[in-house]
């Protein structure tokens, strides 16, 4: 306790004879402790993530259940944030968005990362044509606009959560490629590496055993970060009517189903706005708070 | 420099390549069948037959390659099912709007976005210094269609000073010599149709700028805190020279050319994202008829269109890249 009260972060005699092996962690879980602004967004992230696994026996509403007779109803007790066009409680619909938002945000961040980190390590850790020909690849991808790429995959394989999950995944593959590979392309000149080949390690050993651990800390600013950016471009597939199949509450799909009453109901496409504009602030300044955490150099 | 913007051009080429070779594996190898899906599922077997031999779909996969690569290269982006006119000739009619609403945008987020940056560097920490900070960050985060909407409910729905959506007023609709409305109308003197098309540009524009704004702003203070605490800025101010010429003259000049790289990729990132903005103001240009041809389920439209506006992103990056060169007489190649 007397330690979280020092001011500076400068490591005393006494702090560094106490530091236990987990001190990395724990350092920069102190860190991120003192940033406000990230702790914040932490619970309110948390707090959605149990609103959407406990949808169900949060609200007394079904978000598919049509009520015509309270149709375009403005906020009220009963519903707090009011009813869509077929009398569905809009808060209702917003926390079984949540469960597909953040489940589709985690899951593609998931598989982009670790085909990312895949990708980017063998290719920083062999160089020569591995290297040039996964590197040539990812800038293909990423010199192709990704909201583009995404409707043209889309528009293929036709909507559905699963294939926006590969969409948002596939597009979003050479952003951790390129962190890895250049965190690699450093960690692979150190010392460490140098005694595990010393004594014998095997290559695959070598790169997920001792580099890998060696640059987690920009792969899980990336991520934090990456699930803002998969939530947007899911939310903007719904929009255009390409993502997840209707009548599946989904926050780009409820904001571009409401857009004709803007007029007479301006409720119904204000709020998934400001559910999909909140959830991705708190994970930009989630991001930003683990950065500062885990890698002051990177700040 | 020559020798830099010939390197520079060719590189490009394996990119605009790769763009349309990743076009080429979607829509070819991935798609189970690419003259129905091109045609509709409704076609008539004889025109999926005529289709699949113009595009040599029976031909082995290298070889369809070759065609195919033979058919972009000439400009052959296929036929629009719902208008049966040629694809590259409908976006072209529809570029210019793009264009316009893009360098509108532009123009304002450069405008603003360097202004704040600037403000925000010379008085570092100050509460504007903060609001402008947060609010870029929240401007970030907010999906741009959404925004769309909600200046459409503050300006259009609510307050009534600007028009929802569309581009011009059918009374006062400018002359179409190029296109591009705001130059017609300069051109053929038009003064009220000139005042009612930026109306319309207005609210889009500024839907678009903001996000441009946020990025532009940050930058811009980043690099203005890095000039300032220069030796030549010290200088500057010890010879006399009054605050603001000092900012203006001698810190903002320097700072700007990194800038120029960011403002060529918002610009590169607008036209990539007029798909959704055109969508919310119905504003008539590429990305409009791009998402009209997913509703049409017309393919051709989706993927012509989309690769060309990919190709436009990355030739306006290296557009960028050659104008930095040239800014900045220290980047010598």
């Amino acid at each position: 306790m007397e330690e979280s009260s020092k001011q500076n972060n400068f490591m005393t005699q006494e702090d560094l004879s106490a530091s236990a092996p987990s001190s990395l962690w724990k350092d920069a879980w102190k860190r991120f402790y003192k940033n406000k602004t990230a702790v914040v967004a932490l619970v309110v992230l948390a707090l959605l993530a149990l609103g959407a696994v406990f949808a169900d026996w949060l609200t007394p509403y079904n978000p598919y259940e049509v009520v015509l007779s309270e149709a375009k109803h403005g906020p009220s007790v009963a519903h707090p944030l009011g009813c869509d066009e077929q009398g569905r409680d809009i808060l209702t619909r917003l926390l079984f968005g949540a469960r597909i938002s953040l489940s589709v945000g985690f899951i593609s961040v998931s598989i982009s990362t670790l085909l990312g980190s895949i990708i980017g390590i063998f290719s920083a850790y062999y160089g020569g044509w591995v290297d040039a020909i996964l590197s040539r690849i990812m800038e293909m991808i990423q010199s192709f606009p990704s909201i583009l790429l995404a409707i043209i995959f889309m528009s293929v394989f036709g909507r559905g959560i699963q294939n926006a999950i590969i969409a948002i995944a596939v597009v979003s593959i050479p952003g951790p490629a390129r962190i890895i590979r250049s965190s690699t392309l450093s960690a692979k000149e150190m010392d460490y590496v140098t005694s595990a080949r010393a004594i014998g390690c095997t290559n695959v050993r070598i790169m997920f055993k001792h580099i890998l651990p060696n640059i987690l800390a920009p792969i899980i600013v990336n991520a934090t970060m990456s699930v803002s950016g998969a939530i947007l471009s899911l939310a903007s597939l719904g929009f255009l009517g390409l993502g997840v199949q209707p009548p599946t509450a989904e926050w780009g799909y409820m904001l571009s189903d409401s857009r004709t009453y803007i007029n007479s109901a301006p409720h119904m496409i204000m709020f998934p706005g400001v559910a999909i504009a909140l959830t991705v602030l708190c994970f930009n300044l989630l991001g930003d708070g683990l950065r500062d955490a885990l890698d002051p150099r990177l700040k | 420099m020559l020798k830099y913007t010939i390197k520079r051009l060719l590189m490009a080429i394996p990119v605009i390549l790769g763009i349309v070779t990743i076009v080429f594996v979607l829509m070819r190898i991935f798609s189970p069948n690419p003259a129905y899906l091109l045609l509709g599922q409704r076609a008539s077997a004889e025109r999926a037959a005529a289709l699949t031999e113009h595009l040599g779909l029976n031909e082995p996969i290298w070889k369809q390659y070759v065609i195919y690569l033979k058919q972009m290269l000439t400009g052959d982006l296929g036929t629009s099912l719902f208008s049966q006119e040629p694809v590259l000739k409908e976006i072209m009619g529809r570029m210019p709007a793009t264009i316009e609403l893009a360098l509108f945008s532009v123009l304002i987020g450069a405008v603003v976005g360097i202004t704040l940056g600037v403000i925000c560097a010379v008085h570092q920490n100050s509460w504007l210094d903060r609001i402008c900070q947060v609010g870029g960050l929240v401007g970030v985060s907010m999906p741009r269609f959404w925004l769309g909407f909600m200046l459409m409910l503050a300006f259009a729905v609510n307050l009534k000073w600007l028009p929802a959506s569309g581009r011009f007023n059918f009374l006062l609709r400018p002359k179409e010599i190029t296109g591009f409305y705001i130059l017609d109308c300069i051109i053929t003197g038009d003064g009220p149709a000139l005042v009612s098309t930026l109306k319309y540009m207005l609210l889009p524009g500024f839907c678009v700028a903001i996000g441009s704004i946020g990025s532009i702003m940050r930058y811009t203070r980043s690099t203005m805190l890095e000039t300032i605490r220069q030796d030549y800025i010290r200088t500057a101010r010890a010879k006399g020279l009054g605050e603001r010429v000092v900012i203006i003259r001698h810190a903002l000049k320097n700072a700007l050319i990194p800038v120029v790289t960011v403002i060529g990729m918002e610009l590169g990132g607008l036209f990539s994202g007029s798909v959704l903005t055109e969508t919310v103001f119905a504003w008539p240009g590429v990305g409009k008829y791009i998402v009209d041809g997913i509703n049409n389920s017309d393919y051709a439209v989706v993927q012509g269109g989309c690769m060309l506006v990919a190709v436009i992103s990355v030739l306006m990056n290296l557009l960028v890249d050659l104008l930095y060169g040239t800014l900045d007489p220290r980047i010598r190649y």
